[in-house]
């Protein structure tokens, strides 16, 4: 075989090699940029089909996220499903208060979020204890100077569609925690009177969407959201 | 010879190098979401405004919600669909043992819908649910792509 055929062989296997390097150089880097480049990357497990938080903050210090992070994460039924859940911070966000709520949801903020893989939102803000947190569409509205449980009952509106356990409220369309009549629930679990409107049922006398000093979502409220977390991988 | 062999692959080269960042530059081009920008008083919807941006959308939401956002394509099929309720909004108040605000039911609002940009859509509408086995009414219907005149479109 001639002289520059090998040569030209040996520069064809290299160049193949370099290509290759390269490829997979840049398609870590796809992988890598996938996320904007105002995200940051809290916590991200492995595989599709997460639920993907976007967290914000509104006078509040970035460090402040992970306790709330750990806080939701060690609740139940979340504990039993921390892989399913990414967590991202996609920087500062303006919240406004409406009368005696806060309403961080804003055009700003939602395109501010693209940069994340993002399906709720989670804005914190420092605001007197008095304001309320609020939950829109797919935001949370949470003011940090409110007990830390308010983010497992905000979540479990925009989450699971879980309506007020409490008296006077609206129950949303298609919540399935409220019942007209306490056969509704199959008997599940017990049944009280005054769920959102005076004349619903609850199958629980204190969940977290009723009282402000329980950290459980009690039986039927957590079937619900496994129901919801089972979708996801 | 030898100078020519190595002309040969330099250029073999650059052009892989290109194919590749041209790949790069559509996985990129790929992540795009149509923001629609929706007022709704008293029952009735109108659009304010529509762009075609970069970055993540929302996954879809298959559960029972007031709302449903479909996606037709240029053929009339549902290609994408999701649910939502942009006319109630909670409010929580953990002041006392028991929890005190409660949702409200809002006459006016001004939202946003983020949908993903597909390739063969054609219009975004939204239906109000109005019965227990999903029986629906038509609220709301945009042409995605259309900005005004004819030949105007946001892709």
């Amino acid at each position: 075989m001639e002289k520059w055929v090998i040569v030209s062989l040996i520069m064809l296997m290299g160049i193949a090699l370099i290509g290759i390097l390269i490829f997979i150089f840049y398609w870590k880097v796809y992988q890598i940029s996938e996320i904007g480049e105002n995200c940051s990357i809290i916590i991200e497990n492995e595989g599709e089909n997460k639920i993907d938080v976007v967290f914000f903050t509104d006078g509040v210090n970035k460090n402040r996220l992970n306790e709330y992070i750990n806080f939701f994460l060690s609740s139940e039924p979340y504990i039993n499903h921390k892989n399913k859940f990414n967590f991202f911070y996609a920087g500062a966000a303006d919240c406004k208060i409406i009368e005696d709520f806060i309403f961080c949801y804003s055009k700003e903020t939602l395109k501010k979020s693209s940069s994340c893989p993002n399906d709720y939102i989670i804005v914190l803000s420092n605001q007197y204890s008095k304001i309320r947190s609020s939950s829109y569409i797919n935001l949370i509205s949470l003011n940090i100077n409110n007990p830390p449980n308010v983010i497992l009952h905000e979540f479990g509106h925009v989450f699971a569609n879980l309506a007020d356990e409490y008296t006077p409220s609206t129950i949303p369309s298609g919540s399935k925690n409220c019942r007209k009549k306490c056969s509704d629930f199959n008997n599940l679990e017990d049944c009280f009177e005054g769920c959102s409107k005076s004349n619903y049922q609850r199958s629980s006398e204190n969940s977290l969407m009723r009282i402000s000093n329980s950290d459980e979502y009690k039986k039927l409220n957590t079937l619900l959201i496994e129901e919801r977390l089972e979708k996801y991988g | 010879m030898d100078k020519k062999i190595y002309f040969i692959f330099v250029i073999i080269f650059l052009i892989f190098l290109i194919l590749l960042m041209t790949i790069s530059a559509d996985s990129h081009l790929k992540k795009e979401y149509i923001f629609l920008e929706i007022s709704y008083k008293n029952g009735n919807f109108s659009l304010i405004n529509k762009t075609l941006e970069k970055g993540y959308y929302p996954k879809a939401i298959i559960d029972d919600y007031e709302y449903k956002v479909n996606i037709v394509s240029d053929r009339g099929e549902i290609i994408y669909s999701t649910a939502f309720d942009p006319i109630l909004l909670f409010t929580d108040s953990f002041s006392n043992e028991i929890i005190e605000g409660g949702a409200i039911r809002l006459n006016e609002t001004e939202f946003y819908v983020i949908l993903p940009n597909l390739k063969t859509a054609e219009k975004a509408e939204i239906l109000k649910i109005i019965g227990q086995n999903g029986e629906s009414v038509k609220v709301f219907e945009v042409e995605i792509y259309d900005v005004g005149a004819e030949s105007c479109r946001i892709k």
